[in-house]
């Protein structure tokens, strides 16, 4: 069954990408382990104790996150481009990522931290970044009430290319610049648990609700008149899903700094072989988005270890041909 | 509540910011009726449809459904009274007809969107109706303009509505298919007892088609009624900016135009 595919696929990616790593673990090890710390039965504890603990506390969360990170990421994607109706939209594209990134890179700069509703100011100022700018480029590219999709990718890239370059001033004033950097290029930054006990739900949640809006997202394929003509409040949908995405963009920008073309290129892939129908094509994309990001983290961690390579160039090296490719193979149904 | 449901517009003007498009136009359409919305390039016919389906609100007048205003309905229920052919889609939809067919049912879907029994029958019959159900696994953007016509048709009639709007639906049809989609308009009016609202370019197929004609100029409706009195009038003829000469149809015995060539010296 393809819809199982998937969900075994993203298992075996975990357990394998929690087994390898500096301190190589055999698999059975691995699987043992986790199957013990799960509470199943995993027969008699024979891995040395430190072994439980690389794979357990330090890896599987790093992996953990690295899943979410490609969850998150895709179905951002997706609700981008099905809101924008243009099959090139994704956080990167249109800028809410610079935005989160400023967010984040401002947030790093203060000398206060806080906590808000369990947000921490990372979080809270990456999700304002990144809610401010979609409308910010949506305001920019809306002519009479509608956005344009040309004037609005243009937008996008005008606004992405300004915020990032205010992320550079911000990290030239700063004495922590480096820091900032390595954070904002080193990949997905998680090592325990306690990292993930905030985000993880609220990415589960995000998910969740955007599977809600599955039904009415398909309607809004045939256009915004005749979704409008099938009893869709079609601005209030579209904000939804912009919000949905936004939180989605910002969560995976405090994880990970710069993942690019994880939105762009997994919904593609998902639509191809799931088709457009939003209640198969957001999990898929999830599920897809998940194993793309925890196979190229863990290429990153392992290509030319010990040096890390930061992840946000592995999924660009990818990304970026596989897109073309699919571009070029799908031309006719080059549509959303 | 009148035993026949009506769609009544009451004084409308409407304007695209400074420049007004429709001006104290009123209109009555009751359940059964077909009303074909004629007038030149620019008269407001669109504009006139999309204040009917509650898309655009006007700027003065009132929309009311059965005695309710539109504006009070909320958009499912309106969506559930009034269907509206869409113009275009997006030829490029990877979705099979089926499935385009069901989004039909938007109006009638519970939180999941999954089809009920009688979901299913709805978009079956709607299939049958347009006779596209030979059509309904292949997908949309492998059709030709014909069939993704009908196929927007069959979503229209899938949503079961009383009323049924289109905007110039036969202006992309050769003519054994507008003949086609004008005959199917009207056994489903007789069927169904729909009231169908279309506005179209060809005056002809109006006449030929249609119980009531209703010309606009310039935003004005500036005649209304049967085939016979609006193209009997002087006022209805001069409407379309250009000598018409009308003569009687030989075998249906209504009114046709000819266009007239001007003479030159």
């Amino acid at each position: 069954m393809r819809l199982a595919v998937l969900p075994i696929v993203l298992l075996l990616v975990l357990v394998l990408a929690s087994a390898v790593g500096d301190i190589p673990i055999s698999l059975e090890n691995t699987v043992h382990i986790l199957l013990f710390k799960l509470g199943l039965p995993s027969g008699a504890a024979t891995w040395p104790a430190q072994d439980e603990i690389i794979v357990w506390d330090l890896r599987l969360p790093h992996v953990v996150a690295a899943a979410l990170v490609g969850a998150g990421l895709a179905v951002a994607g997706t609700l981008f481009q099905s809101v924008l109706r243009n099959p090139l939209a994704d956080p990167y594209v249109i800028g809410t990522a610079a935005g989160a990134q400023l967010g984040v890179t401002t947030s790093l700069l203060l000398p206060v931290q806080f906590a808000l509703l369990g947000f921490g100011s990372m979080q809270t100022f990456a999700f304002a970044g990144a809610v401010g700018t979609v409308l910010l480029v949506y305001l920019l590219a809306s002519i009479g009430g509608s956005a344009r999709v040309v004037t609005l990718l243009l937008a996008g890239f005008v606004t992405s290319s300004f915020l990032i370059s205010g992320t550079s001033f911000l990290l030239s004033i700063s004495n922590r610049a480096n820091d900032i950097l390595s954070w904002t290029m080193g990949g997905i930054n998680v090592s325990s648990w306690d990292q993930l006990k905030s985000t993880a739900p609220i990415v589960v949640a995000a998910v969740a609700v955007s599977w809600l809006m599955a039904p009415r997202l398909d309607v809004l394929l045939l256009g915004e008149e005749s979704a409008t003509h099938l009893g869709i409040h079609v601005e209030r949908l579209k904000l939804g899903a912009v919000l949905v995405a936004s939180l989605l963009t910002a969560l995976a920008v405090t994880l990970a700094g710069i993942v690019a073309f994880v939105g762009l290129v997994v919904p593609h892939a998902a639509r191809i072989f799931y088709g457009p129908g939003h209640r198969l094509l957001l999990p898929t994309s999830a599920l897809g988005g998940a194993i793309f990001v925890v196979l190229a983290d863990t290429l990153s961690r392992v290509l030319l270890a010990p040096t890390i390579i930061p992840l946000g160039s592995i999924t660009a090296l990818i990304g970026a041909p596989v897109f073309l490719y699919l571009l070029r193979r799908n031309r006719r149904d080059y549509s959303v | 509540m009148s035993d026949v449901s009506t769609l009544r517009l009451e004084s409308i003007s409407f304007a695209y910011g400074n420049l007004p498009v429709l001006d104290d136009v009123s209109l009555e359409l009751r359940q059964g009726d077909m009303l074909a919305l004629v007038g030149p390039n620019g008269s407001g016919k669109t504009t006139l449809l999309h204040v009917m389906s509650g898309v655009l609100w006007p700027s003065k007048g009132s929309v009311s459904l059965d005695c309710r205003p539109l504006k009070e309905m909320a958009r499912r229920a309106v969506a559930r009274r009034i269907g509206v052919v869409a113009q275009h889609l997006d030829p490029s939809l990877s979705f099979s007809v089926e499935e385009i067919v069901a989004l039909g049912r938007a109006p009638y879907f519970g939180p999941l969107g999954t089809l009920s029994r009688v979901d299913r029958d709805a978009v079956q019959d709607a299939l049958g109706a347009t006779g596209v159900e030979d059509l309904a696994r292949k997908r949309f953007s492998e059709l030709s303009g014909g069939e993704q016509q009908r196929v927007m048709l069959a979503t229209a009639l899938a949503q079961e509505t009383d009323y049924l709007l289109l905007d110039e639906p036969t202006v992309h049809l050769d003519l054994k298919h507008q003949v086609q989609l004008l005959e199917l308009l009207r056994t489903l009016q007789k069927r169904r007892a729909l009231a169908v609202v279309a506005v179209l370019h060809d005056i002809n197929a109006a006449a030929l088609y249609f119980e009531r004609i209703a010309v606009l100029r310039a935003g004005m409706l500036v005649q209304q009624g049967s085939s016979r009195e609006v193209l009997g009038s002087q006022g209805g003829v001069d409407a379309f900016e250009t000598p018409l000469h009308v003569i009687d149809h030989p075998s249906a015995h209504v009114p046709q135009v000819l266009l007239n060539r001007q003479e030159r010296t």
